[in-house]
């Protein structure tokens, strides 16, 4: 109970934790604070003063997002001098602001045009011209900036700094004339940028790929998981008319942060499905309909028609299945159980690895905590980039990061870098593992080793793609071993990067270690693949929720849900479970993976041209 | 922005930093003990090589320090004297702040434009020369009006001979030079009169005046120098040190005249580096003291460092000067190498062992720097801020350790202190409680200004003015004094028997603050003078928070526009409604300061605003009364 502090605000006992804020406090007793600046998850400023309160015995308003709570405080939020205060702020902050609430994107989700609508005033006592700026000025291929509604609360800057650590946007300039930016000529490039739109409290930083398509209150929000990799980032999907118009951070505490990485925002999202949200023509790409080759040319036809058209393709000689691993586990189970049934003779299976040559052992969450580090070829910050946000907490709080391997996106946070080509990878991490058991080595692997030394938890983190290697195994296992890594406490593991990896392997295990495609098969059928098989003079099907390879091969096309579209479960990397709902609306010959596993398992009991 | 410069980079000659620039780059970042300190040092590096920094070099430095570079372009565009595009030459700006504007500087600048063909903001067609006029101060307000020509300063330029003198000069591609130092003085003040509270007073920290040239190690030897840092280390423990300090009631002389010792006393005694920071960051218009300290008294000044670090267990201490100050810093660099050279720094400081280095770091042009945070952040390398306190400097300052933060002033005082004891220091002067020696700054329409160092609390504004100030330039009647620089309320005429110290000011409505007095005579317009500080304030707030940020650039438009004929009569309660929205709501004291200039100006001259707005005036360059 010591470790607790008890105050009063706005004449309500608190009783909270000893280094609380005052603005965190208030919330426990359902006390909102007006804030801009303030973010739970960047370290407290005080820049914007919103959060103006009067504290006893205080000689000056206080800002309660950098006061912590002292034992007997008497915090008054609602008392004219703080309300005087937070107008004060207000309407300074309104001064320069452009009164073009009806055509930004923030319109509708802005704290400012709320905190405006509570307690602003009615008219502006600005007389003079408003201080004009850049608008519309595109920061990056993702992000655009509108200088004049910016109300520089350095949200977007301090994340840069703090959470990725790359400062790749600061803010420029200085007094009133302070803008957001970057070098004259550069743009702003981070895995992360996406992340500061989210957190602006205003229509200053705007997404390119949403920027004028909806209105907030027209959207409709669906809980779901990231589908960019295999890290499981919860999302939030945005969907307007059927279409999906955005990807948000969905927090996880577990799994995300609350971060996500641009690739998973921006690049994983589906083409739209419905033709009035499709673009121009030849812009979107997408399969709509199920499609048969006639007379040589790929023609519309029902569902039925196409799906025993590829069940009897399959049927017809020597024939695979080429399953994604970003099938969910629940096409995954009828793939290994039906599927398999169905198709005595066909080869089925993954086209890419779905079982780790060096699992992955511990919780995402525990890098948070690790004490010392070392990454081999993995390079997080490049193919897994919430896995380097975790690990950075580890960093800045001391923790040393070894990394071996010619890329490493945590540079400026690594203690050493041994920097070797992917040909130098194992010589160098044989090195770092003699080193640590105290054997000669090299300079750099003795240094490294020797920043390595200590206790407490540890993390070693292998790149997949070089995992194959037992010579590199075993260097990382000796390695894992001399650092102590444990499951509870640490994380160890060549992470694969296919979104569903780890399900496919837990539920359909008979086919995690087929080579699909060893047969030399005549007819393939790619169900969710990136890039379908085609085999040159074969017949492929093409099961997708992307494009139709441009290829007399195709013979069968069936569109796929994307995701984003299906209702299902998938594992991520450290095995945790979770579940996709369906967004937006699909024409009902675009089916969900399992559904459409189900329908060709189906389809192969039937002799052909029949029906079931 | 007529005639101003605009770069075509897309077609611009790219610039890439030699070998030498490099390596001295390379040297200041391994100088510190955190790389991204040598960020700012480094982009003057390669300015002074290049002439500006247009962005490729911007991105080698940052790339030299190890910073991203858009943090390099950060600092970049936030120091008025690091420059992102060209200028001529000889880059002359001319102070126009006050008290310079209304001592001659604005009408400098219409004789500069003359003698060199040139408007404000343009450069000569031969890329020789540029004219700019600058609402900062420049620290030579006794020797107004004044320009700065690079790193140079060209000081009294008061008659038309001393303007022909320095335009055919510039023409010439040179700066006016003395011999022995970078700075020009047109005329040099002579011996302080001996009079009033100096007539029995001899000086301890000024006692080499009118000497404008440095004082050597062995002259500074010769005159008991270094004996007190002998004293205590060598027979005091720091912690008597900081005793001795506290008991004589030293008191800060950066203006907040918070107890020294005090605040030495609240470091904790951790172990890992503390650090002590001396602010020369001297920018408030109208103060020039410590200027005058490092530039002839640096020995006293290293001394005193060197004291205060041994009191507060820091072996690595720092000197931030303001930008501007360059002759200042050579001359501190000197002199900590020559007591480094003879073992008064350095490892076993005088054969003990006490380690001490001291780095003599500049700024680049920025007011918020004098702010002890945004200090610590600049020579951080970080965008000069003020951060939001807890927790404070002596807890968590540079680097995040345990910080001390002191004034220049402060500082020279602390050898005198425990050479002589705490007695002898408290009976400098009426009031035990805040006594020593005190240097006003005295600057404005009097006959001879300059620094004088008296007893704190010995005079009072009209002593001063009279005794050491030799009166009122042309005789005129005073309007009011600023008695702490631009920050501080006026006083009015018929308050300036208050005695000059803290309590004394305070009774009178003000403060006295770093005791930088600006008299201003009955012929000055008080609607432009408001508007020209509030302008500086709006020009050096460094954007962090809203108050500050929105509310001083919108008073100093409102100002404007009354300044300019346009003024409408609510407009004077409007201003005082606003700097009501702007005063206790701002992050740091400048926000505060900035409302000083219109609140008390309208409280003491509200006619003149009321005239300014109903008399029919336009807009004008004249700082006399208009209407």
């Amino acid at each position: 109970m010591s470790d607790l502090v008890e105050l009063t605000i706005d004449g309500k006992k608190v009783s909270v934790p000893k280094g609380t804020l005052l603005v965190e406090a208030a919330k426990t007793v359902g006390i909102e604070i007006p804030v801009f600046c303030y973010h739970e998850k960047l370290k407290p400023v005080g820049a914007c003063r919103m959060c103006l309160v009067e504290i006893e015995k205080m000689p000056r308003l206080q800002t309660a997002c950098t006061t912590p709570v002292g034992p007997g405080m008497v915090v008054n939020t609602k008392t004219k001098g703080a309300v005087d205060g937070q107008q004060s702020v207000l309407e300074l902050l309104l001064a320069n602001h452009p009164l073009d609430c009806p055509i930004c994107d923030k319109g509708g989700e802005c704290p400012l045009q709320d905190n405006s609508f509570k307690s602003g005033g009615t008219t502006s006592r600005l007389a003079e011209p408003k201080r004009a700026k850049e608008k519309a000025l595109p920061l990056s291929d993702t992000i655009v900036l509108d200088r004049e509604r910016c109300i520089l609360c350095y949200r977007c800057t301090r994340f840069q700094e703090e959470i990725p650590g790359d400062s790749a946007i600061v803010p420029l300039e200085r007094g009133g004339e302070s803008v957001i930016g970057t070098l004259t000529g550069e743009s702003f490039d981070s895995p992360f940028s996406g992340n500061t739109v989210e957190l602006c409290p205003v229509g200053a930083l705007t997404s390119r790929q949403y920027r004028f398509r909806s209105r907030p209150w027209d959207l409709q929000h669906v809980p779901s998981v990231c589908s960019g990799c295999s890290v499981g980032c919860n999302v939030r999907l945005d969907v307007r008319d059927a279409t999906i118009l955005r990807v948000l951070a969905r927090e996880n505490k577990a799994i995300d942060d609350g971060w996500l990485c641009d690739t998973g925002r921006y690049q994983s999202l589906p083409p739209a499905i419905t033709a009035a949200h499709a673009g121009p023509e030849g812009k979107n790409r997408r399969v709509r309909s199920p499609m048969v080759r006639v007379n040589g040319t790929l023609q519309k036809a029902t569902f039925a028609d196409a799906i025993a058209r590829a069940a009897a393709l399959l049927r017809s000689g020597k024939s695979a299945i080429a399953l994604s691993a970003r099938l969910t586990d629940e096409a995954c189970q009828v793939a290994g159980a039906a599927l398999r049934g169905a198709f005595p003779n066909t080869a089925i299976g993954f086209i890419e690895p779905v079982v780790s040559p060096w699992p992955v052992q511990g919780r995402i969450q525990n890098l948070a905590k690790v004490k010392r580090i070392v990454d081999l070829g993995c390079d997080p910050w490049h193919t897994l980039p919430i896995l380097a946000l975790w690990l950075r907490k580890a960093t800045t709080a001391g923790a040393p990061l070894v990394v071996v391997g010619p890329d490493n996106g945590l540079w400026r946070d690594s203690k050493h870098w041994l920097k070797v080509g992917n040909d130098g990878l194992v010589a160098a991490a044989e090195a770092l593992a003699a080193a640590l058991a105290g054997k000669p080595a090299t300079p750099e692997a003795t240094a490294a080793a020797a920043a390595l030394k200590g206790d407490g938890p540890a993390a070693v983190l292998l790149g997949a793609p070089f995992a194959g290697n037992a010579r590199l195994r075993a260097a990382a296992d000796a390695i894992a071993q001399a650092l102590g890594v444990t499951a509870e406490t640490g994380f160890r593991g060549a992470p694969l990067r296919a979104f569903n990896a780890r399900g496919a392997a837990n539920h359909a295990p008979e086919l995690a270690r087929t080579d699909v495609l060893a047969g030399s098969p005549q007819v393939v059928c790619s169900i969710g693949c990136d890039a379908p098989v085609v085999v040159p003079g074969g017949k492929a099907i093409v099961v997708t929720s992307g494009a139709v390879p441009d290829s007399a091969e195709v013979e069968v096309v069936l569109p796929l849900a994307h995701p984003y579209e299906t209702t299902g479960h998938v594992t991520n990397l450290d095995g945790q479970r979770q579940a996709l709902q369906a967004a937006g609306q699909r024409p009902a010959d675009v089916r969900m993976d399992h559904e459409l596993l189900q329908a060709l398992a189906n389809a192969a009991a039937v002799p052909a041209g029949g029906r079931a | 922005m007529s005639g101003a410069h605009t770069v075509d980079h897309a077609n611009r000659q790219k610039v890439t930093l030699s070998a030498a620039c490099r390596s001295a780059i390379q040297a200041e970042v391994a100088k510190y003990p955190k790389p991204r300190t040598a960020l700012l040092p480094s982009l003057k590096l390669a300015q002074k090589e290049v002439g500006w920094l247009p962005p490729e070099v911007v991105a080698q430095v940052a790339d030299l320090v190890g910073v991203s570079h858009a943090q390099a372009q950060e600092l970049t565009t936030f120091y008025s004297m690091l420059h992102t595009e060209p200028h001529g030459r000889l880059h002359v700006e001319v102070c126009t702040q006050v008290p310079c504007g209304f001592m001659g500087g604005d009408r400098l600048v219409q004789q500069l434009e003359q003698g060199l063909g040139i408007a404000e903001g343009q450069t000569t067609p031969d890329g020789g020369v540029s004219l700019h006029k600058t609402v900062e101060c420049m620290g030579a307000c006794h020797r107004a009006p004044m320009c700065r020509v690079g790193d140079h300063y060209v000081e009294s330029v008061r008659e038309p001979a001393d303007v022909q003198a320095l335009c055919a000069s510039l023409k010439a591609g040179k700066v006016p030079a003395t011999a022995g130092t970078r700075n020009h003085d047109f005329h040099p003040a002579p011996a302080p009169a001996k009079v009033g509270a100096s007539a029995n007073y001899t000086p301890i920290l000024l006692r080499h005046q009118p000497r404008t040239t440095q004082v050597s190690l062995a002259e500074y030897r010769a005159g008991g120098g270094y004996q007190a840092l002998e004293k205590a280390l060598r027979s005091m423990t720091p912690d008597a040190v900081t005793n001795v300090v506290k008991d004589a009631n030293l008191r800060g002389r950066g203006g907040a005249a918070f107890s020294a010792g005090m605040k030495w006393s609240f470091v904790p005694k951790v172990p890992g580096p503390k650090y002590l920071v001396v602010n020369a960051d001297e920018s408030e218009p109208g103060t020039f003291k410590d200027r005058e300290l490092m530039e002839v008294e640096s020995h006293m000044l290293v001394e005193g460092m060197a004291i205060a670090s041994f009191a507060i267990g820091c072996n690595e201490a720092f000197l931030y000067l303001r930008g501007e100050y360059v002759e200042a810093g050579e001359r501190m660099r000197a002199a900590v190498a020559e007591a480094k050279a003879a073992g008064l720094l350095g490892k076993g400081v005088l054969g003990t062992n006490f380690d001490l280095e001291i780095h003599v770091f500049l700024g680049a042009g920025a007011y918020i720097c004098g702010e002890e945070t945004a200090l610590l952040e600049s020579l951080e390398g970080r965008r000069p801020m003020p951060r939001s306190r807890p927790p404070f400097p002596a807890v968590a300052g540079l680097y995040q350790r345990p910080t001390v933060v002191n004034n220049v002033e402060t500082i020279v005082n602390v050898p005198h202190i425990v050479q002589n004891g705490a007695d002898w220091y408290k009976a400098i002067g009426p009031n035990p409680k805040s006594a020593g020696p005190k240097i006003y700054c005295l600057s404005g329409a009097v006959n001879r200004p300059g620094n004088y160092e008296l007893p704190l609390g010995a005079t009072t504004f009209r002593e001063l003015i009279e005794n050491q100030g030799g009166g009122v330039r042309g005789g005129r009647k005073i309007k009011g004094v600023l008695p702490a620089g631009i920050s501080a309320p006026i006083v009015p005429a018929d308050k300036l028997d208050a005695k000059l110290d803290y309590e004394g000011v305070q009774a009178a409505g003000s403060m006295l603050g770093s005791a930088s007095l600006i008299v201003i005579p009955d012929d000055v317009d008080i609607v432009r003078a408001a508007t020209r500080m509030v302008e500086f304030f709006r020009h050096e707030s460094c954007g962090k928070c809203t108050p500050c940020r929105e509310g001083v650039a919108w008073l100093h438009k409102v100002l404007q526009r009354i300044e300019g004929g346009q003024g409408k009569t609510e407009d004077i309660d409007f201003l005082l409604s606003l700097s009501d929205r702007i005063a206790g709501k701002v992050l740091c004291a400048l926000g505060d300061f900035a409302t000083s200039p219109v609140k008390a100006t309208i409280a003491h001259f509200r006619s003149e605003f009321i005239a300014a707005i109903t008399g029919g005036r336009g807009a004008s360059d004249d700082w006399s009364k208009r209407s």
